[in-house]
């Protein structure tokens, strides 16, 4: 089976050596390519398999599309294609040859000419050769042997004895088909029956083709339970035979009718001697005998007008699912006519006249039920009935006629009478006949015919909405971002927690800034000066040094300044202190500044608390 | 040599105003429901056909489409055209009854095994707003979410505690709408659609018409696409069918 757009491992492999020797190919495309259609037998039976290969040389096997087969009439395709490559490199150059085999079964008897078929190489068609094949009854080729690649594996040098597969074997197939009446009457069942008939271990079997019972009225008849093979003597051989498959026809037409040969694909085993699991499996084709049978016509005495086609066993039976209903309501009637027969076949009675009805919605429909081999079940016919006229009205029964098999003569049955009680004001009736409603007020609203709704109107832009919205950047984009948001949201949460449940380390975080932001205020008041200015400046130092520390800035003295710097360079802390010194001889020794030295004061306190920064950042 | 020159210039004037018309796909398709209106759907079908070659392409154009086809009678081009029209409508209640009522007159049946009426609520549902609906409601519902989430973390106590309720409730619905625009991305990358555009296409085995004849299917099927070769369509049906059948036999929806 050719592969569906993914190639197997193994045709993978095959593909990348054919596409490593097709560089060869294109720079040798001296060579014309060549078709060739060969079959394995020119004569062959009906149920022999034709085996057909079209063989494509000197081309490259990239470029050789699959053979177009056209119309085969005379054959039925049962296998393949199953496709092969061969290479070779030899003294004349490299050689390739693509085949392409299949397995054909052929319809019927005669003389029949295959092909020319053709081949598409890199777009070109190349037409084949014609074949004669002479087709004979029955079989006649000798069967090919099953590859069996796991025995070989098993027993290389075919040492191990194995048992010949299937019609190598000393054993039959067949399947043959019966009727169980060959003359019956138009419209009664006959029971046609496949039995397959074998001397041989049987693995599986598949119906083909079936015939097209044209001029029956046909059902499969299934089995209830699997058929157990029997031994029975055939032609005085011995079998063991077995009911595969059983239908059941009714006639349609009085005359000759002819049922076509049915043909069977039947998978045959060999015991390989060693394990079952082994066995060799071939498949062989059967096809049964055309079968022919006369149709009686049913007998013309005594045949009612009321009859159609029925014929078997019937009952009938009407009922209708409301007893009492207002005139307008709907009513539904059912009759079931029930039994055994050409049920597929057989036309409902007609309704009795409903002068106070009216009468729609008429459906039949077909149960079929196999019981013991014969055809019954029940056709329904439904009818809703609509009541136009008030009182007691009545469905007079319904006639069903039949041909009695059993009796030979035609049988009519019937339903008992219905009664139903109609109801309403006449009045309304009246009014709503003048309204054109024909019924009562309180109808519901029915759909007389249905349509599709109305166009839409083409309002703005008519432009495709340009795919889907979940394929543009900008969508993930906003689905990215929010998560983004939220994460960086949950970080800065969890450090302004950390920093609240810690004031050591928020004072620490926070001490540079602080000290900035009261230099800042220092440099404001550079110009006016006074001990406020000086001030500020001590406060930016100790409250650095206090933040930094987690010690309050008023209790700090400069003894405590001083171990608290104790690791830090002597320079550092010089420059520090000398800054701190200088303020204090301001604000309480009453030294006067200029604007020059309170302005490079204020540079100093940044430097002393940029360097010392430093140094405390780095010992962190 | 007036009358002449005249008579010239008329036929200028109706060339120049065919050429105007032709150009544009809004005039295209307001021909197309003229024509519709007046009862002649071919006109109509060719109308909107031509709106659709200058570039339009909106779920209402496709839908007026399928209404031209569908009284044409060209029912697998009709449902084509639905099925497209839905795309972009989603659960358009007039699309819904017109689609079901172009499905009902297929030849086609498939047999599929009955839903679990839970399942089927749930697919109801997924089905009721089409993919670029859902993907907006998703995208509204998160970033509003993502807001109350932001409003959850960054706040003090009493607020916390009620943007952080309203994010979660929001949260669910946002959720199931998330998981409901997955499926679909997931069927739309995953799974082709088509519709059979021919009365009666016969599936093969394989891709060619040498292949055996497997099963049989009619106009306005809907199909699952899985691979093409060659001219060929590989497909499969609801109750699990696979064949192989010409390309121009189905419609891409």
């Amino acid at each position: 089976m050719p592969s569906s757009g993914h190639p197997s491992p193994a045709r993978a492999l095959g593909l990348a050596a054919v596409a490593l020797a097709s560089g060869w190919f294109s720079a040798r495309a001296a060579a014309q390519p060549r078709v060739e259609a060969r079959v394995d037998a020119q004569r062959i039976g009906v149920e022999d398999v034709l085996v057909l290969e079209i063989v494509v040389q000197g081309a490259d096997p990239n470029q050789v599309a699959e053979p177009d087969l056209g119309e085969l009439p005379d054959f039925k395709l049962v296998g393949g294609p199953s496709t092969s490559t061969e290479m070779q490199f030899g003294s004349a150059g490299f050689r390739s040859a693509v085949r392409f085999t299949y397995n054909l079964l052929a319809r019927t008897e005669g003389r029949f000419t295959l092909g020319p078929f053709t081949v598409a190489i890199a777009g070109d068609p190349v037409a084949s050769n014609t074949l004669e094949v002479e087709v004979v009854a029955g079989r006649v080729k000798a069967p090919a042997r099953a590859r069996d690649p796991l025995g070989q594996l098993l027993d290389p040098y075919g040492r191990r004895r194995r048992e010949p597969a299937a019609e190598e074997q000393a054993g039959e197939v067949l399947v043959l088909a019966s009727i169980d009446e060959p003359n019956p009457y138009v419209g009664a069942q006959v029971t046609l029956t496949y039995t397959l008939y074998t001397q041989l271990r049987i693995q599986g079997l598949q119906l083909q083709e079936e015939p097209t019972y044209t001029g029956f009225w046909s059902e499969p008849l299934e089995f209830k339970e699997q058929p157990k093979l029997e031994p029975k003597s055939f032609e005085g051989k011995q079998f063991y035979a077995v009911a595969v498959r059983r239908v059941a026809l009714f006639p349609t037409a009085p005359g000759r009718h002819r049922i076509e040969p049915a043909t069977f694909a039947i998978s045959v085993a060999a015991r390989s001697g060693f394990m079952p699991l082994f066995d060799d499996v071939q498949t062989v084709f059967r096809k049964t005998k055309e079968l022919e049978l006369e149709a009686r016509p049913l007998p013309a005495a005594g045949r009612p007008d009321s009859f159609s086609s029925a014929v078997g066993s019937f009952g009938i039976h009407a009922a209708i699912d409301k007893d009492q209903v207002q005139v307008g309501d709907v009513v539904s009637l059912k009759v079931e006519i029930r039994g055994s027969g050409n049920l597929g076949s057989v036309v409902p009675p007609a309704l009795p006249p409903l002068p106070d009805f009216q009468v729609f919605d008429q459906k039949t429909s077909n149960h079929i039920k196999i019981s013991g081999g014969r055809v019954g079940g029940a056709k329904l016919l439904e009818a809703l009935l609509q009541p136009t006229a008030p009182g007691e009205q009545r469905i007079e029964p319904i006639r069903f006629t039949y041909f009695d098999l059993a009796t030979q003569r035609y049988r009519t049955v019937a339903t008992a009478p219905l009664t139903l009680r109609v109801s309403g004001d006449p009045a309304a009736i009246a009014l709503g006949a003048a309204l054109g409603r024909g019924s009562g007020p309180n109808r519901g609203v029915t759909m007389v015919r249905r349509d599709i709704r109305f166009l839409k109107p083409l309002a703005g832009s008519l432009a495709p909405s340009g795919g889907p919205l979940y394929a543009r950047a900008w969508f993930w984009s906003a689905v990215a971002l929010p998560l983004l948001l939220l994460a960086g949201a949950y970080l800065l949460q969890r450090e302004r927690e950390r920093l609240r449940s810690d004031v050591g380390l928020a004072r620490l975080k926070g001490a540079r800034s602080g000290a900035r932001r009261r230099l800042r205020a220092a440099r404001k008041l550079i110009q006016s000066g006074g001990p406020e200015f000086h001030a500020e400046i001590a406060r930016a130092l100790l409250s650095y040094v206090g933040d930094r520390f987690n010690r309050s800035r008023s209790g700090l003295t400069r003894d405590e300044i001083g171990s608290l710097l104790a690791a830090v360079d002597a320079e550092v802390v010089a420059e520090y202190e000398a800054v701190l010194e200088s303020c204090d001889a301001a604000r309480f020794a009453g030294e006067t500044s200029t604007r020059e030295t309170r302005a490079r004061l204020v540079e100093r306190a940044e430097n002393a608390i940029r360097r010392l920064h430093r140094v405390l950042e780095r010992r962190r | 040599m007036m009358r002449w020159m005249s008579r010239r210039a008329a036929v200028l004037v109706v060339l120049i105003a065919a050429t105007v018309g032709a150009q544009s796909p809004d005039q295209a398709a307001a021909a197309g429901n003229r024509a519709y209106e007046a009862g002649d759907f071919n006109s109509a079908a060719r109308r909107f056909e031509q709106a659709l070659r200058y570039g339009a392409g909106s779920g209402a154009l496709y839908y007026n489409l399928g209404n031209a086809y569908f009284k044409l009678g060209r029912l697998g081009e009709a449902i084509l055209a639905y099925e497209r029209a839905r795309k972009q409508l989603g659960d358009d209640p007039d699309l819904r009854y017109n689609l079901d009522y172009a499905r009902s007159l297929i030849v086609d049946q498939i047999e599929v095994a009955e839903e679990n009426v839970y399942f089927k609520g749930l697919r109801y549902v997924h089905q009721l707003l089409s993919p670029n609906q859902t993907a907006a409601v998703f995208l509204g519902g998160y970033l509003v979410t993502a807001l109350l989430g932001l409003g959850t973390i960054l706040s003090p106590f009493p607020w916390r505690r009620r943007l952080g309720i309203a994010a979660l409730v929001l949260a669910i619905p946002t959720l199931l709408i998330g998981i409901s625009l997955s499926a679909k991305i997931y069927s739309d990358r995953a799974f082709e659609h088509g519709i059979v555009l021919e009365q009666k296409v016969y599936a093969r085995s394989g891709p060619g018409a040498n292949h055996t004849s497997i099963f049989e299917i009619h106009e306005g099927l809907k199909v699952e696409i899985h691979a093409r070769r060659a001219g060929w369509t590989q497909i499969s049906l609801a109750n699990g069918f696979n064949g192989w059948v010409p390309e121009n036999a189905i419609g891409t929806i």
